[in-house]
């Protein structure tokens, strides 16, 4: 088991300037060998200048990123061992597949051919098509399969399943949670899938203009987070009062009926409410896809 | 358990913790006998690509059905459902459980279901497994 176990990438204080805009804001955080970090948010929110500071794609412009140890810019022994499968493909459109298998072999020392091979029974990539004739979820697979064959340590996934259907959806995830388990590889993705975010995901990450505003465990981040329907002896006031307890970020009346979404839920909350007058409460299930809704709203209400 | 059968359905929206939603299928189908004493377990790794959930996940769950002796590990071999599962009696699910209980007897009443029904409910369900 890894809980709470060695950090393999440590991101400290690091901002990112495009032109005169900050697209990253002072980002710390950190991800542990072996585990699957998830980071969520709004399109243009820092999510992609983030996955290409980590890859060494970028340079930060303050702040530091470590990988295993050492600085990733500019590190070509760090970069043999990152997967780096990105939003949208990268390959020259002229190759053929089997090209692209060659121009991998001689750019990352641990590439197998044989590992490729084994992968692609499964997702059946035609290696004598050329790049721009396989169709965007072949392409992904492509991707996704060239990344694996090199043997990385880390895995950098920037939404590996947009756009893509269901089926090949959970193929992907299930490739990538296999990896995790025979390899202990560890793995940063981004994506709008929250649904497997949530399956997947050790740890995750909610990014807003460019500052990290949330990271939890998903264990963590289901326990405190949540919503709760309730209903009072006594209706006066009632709603005013529920907004200003603390770490409650929505309240909405309907009928007789409130309901109220904390951040950060306690037992001692419900007795809170029942001290209010409260004479039924009952908890609501929520998604992470919830969550991140109410989280975004409120982050948007204090701006 | 084979692939194609997935008698481990996770529902990613409850908001019970995910580890905790297989503890409960597994003891489900301990209980129902669709796991029979020394019946083996996928392994983490096949469970975590056929249900596609996180393999920590998985041996956090697995961990916590081997100390409550549900399961158990034998090296080089596999996971399996232990001969003779004895109960162990848990203050806190206990009361968890009366609380359901409290709740279900409040609705059936409400319909118009007496004590001697709910009962008979019970004993109709005791009989299934």
């Amino acid at each position: 088991m890894k809980w709470g176990g060695v950090i393999l990438i440590d991101i400290k204080n690091v901002s990112k300037r495009i032109d005169d805009r900050y697209i990253l804001k002072n980002v710390n955080l950190h991800v542990n060998k072996g585990s699957i970090f998830g980071i969520i948010g709004e399109n243009g929110a820092g999510k992609t200048t983030l996955i290409k500071c980590l890859t060494g794609i970028y340079r930060a412009n303050e702040g530091s990123i470590l990988i295993d140890g050492e600085e990733a810019f500019d590190n070509a022994k760090i970069k043999q061992k990152i997967g780096y499968v990105s939003d949208e493909n990268q390959f020259y459109s002229s190759f053929k597949v089997k090209e692209l298998l060659k121009f991998y072999k001689k750019a990352y020392n641990d590439f197998s051919e044989e590992r490729f091979n084994e992968l692609n029974i499964k997702f059946k990539i035609p290696l004598n098509l050329r790049v721009r004739e396989l169709s965007k979820g072949m392409k992904m697979r492509a991707s996704i399969l060239l990344n694996l064959s090199i043997k990385p340590d880390i895995l950098i996934l920037d939404e590996p399943t947009s756009g893509l259907d269901p089926v090949i959806k959970k193929e992907i995830m299930s490739i990538i949670v296999d990896e995790v388990a025979s390899r202990d590889v560890t793995v940063f993705i981004s994506s709008h899938h929250l649904d497997h975010i949530e399956r997947i995901c050790d740890n995750v990450a909610i990014i807003k203009n460019g500052e990290i505003k949330l990271m939890n465990s998903m264990e963590e981040a289901k326990n405190s987070m949540k919503k709760l329907q309730v209903v009072f002896k006594d209706t006066a006031d009632i709603n005013k009062n529920l907004s200003s307890l603390d770490g409650v970020i929505k309240v909405e009346t309907i009928g007789r009926v409130n309901y109220i979404v904390t951040k950060n839920y306690t037992k001692d909350f419900g007795k809170k409410l029942y001290d209010m007058g409260a004479v039924f409460i009952e908890t609501i299930d929520m998604s992470l896809e919830d969550m991140f809704i109410y989280f975004v709203e409120e982050e948007d209400k204090n701006e | 358990m084979k692939e194609g059968e997935p008698l481990i359905n996770i529902d990613s929206r409850s908001s019970k913790p995910i580890y905790e939603q297989i503890i409960e299928k597994i003891k489900e189908n301990i209980i129902k006998g669709i796991l029979k004493p020394g019946d083996k377990l996928p392994s983490v790794r096949e469970l975590a690509s056929i249900i596609t959930i996180n393999p920590n996940t998985i041996s956090k769950a697995y961990n916590e059905l081997e100390r409550m002796k549900a399961i158990e590990v034998i090296r080089g071999k596999g996971t399996f459902v232990v001969e003779n599962f004895q109960p162990v009696m848990d203050e806190a699910k206990m009361r968890e459980i009366k609380e359901h209980m409290k709740k279900i007897i409040i609705e059936a009443h409400y319909i118009g279901v007496d004590k001697d029904n709910l009962i008979n409910i019970m004993n109709e369900i005791y009989s299934e497994f």
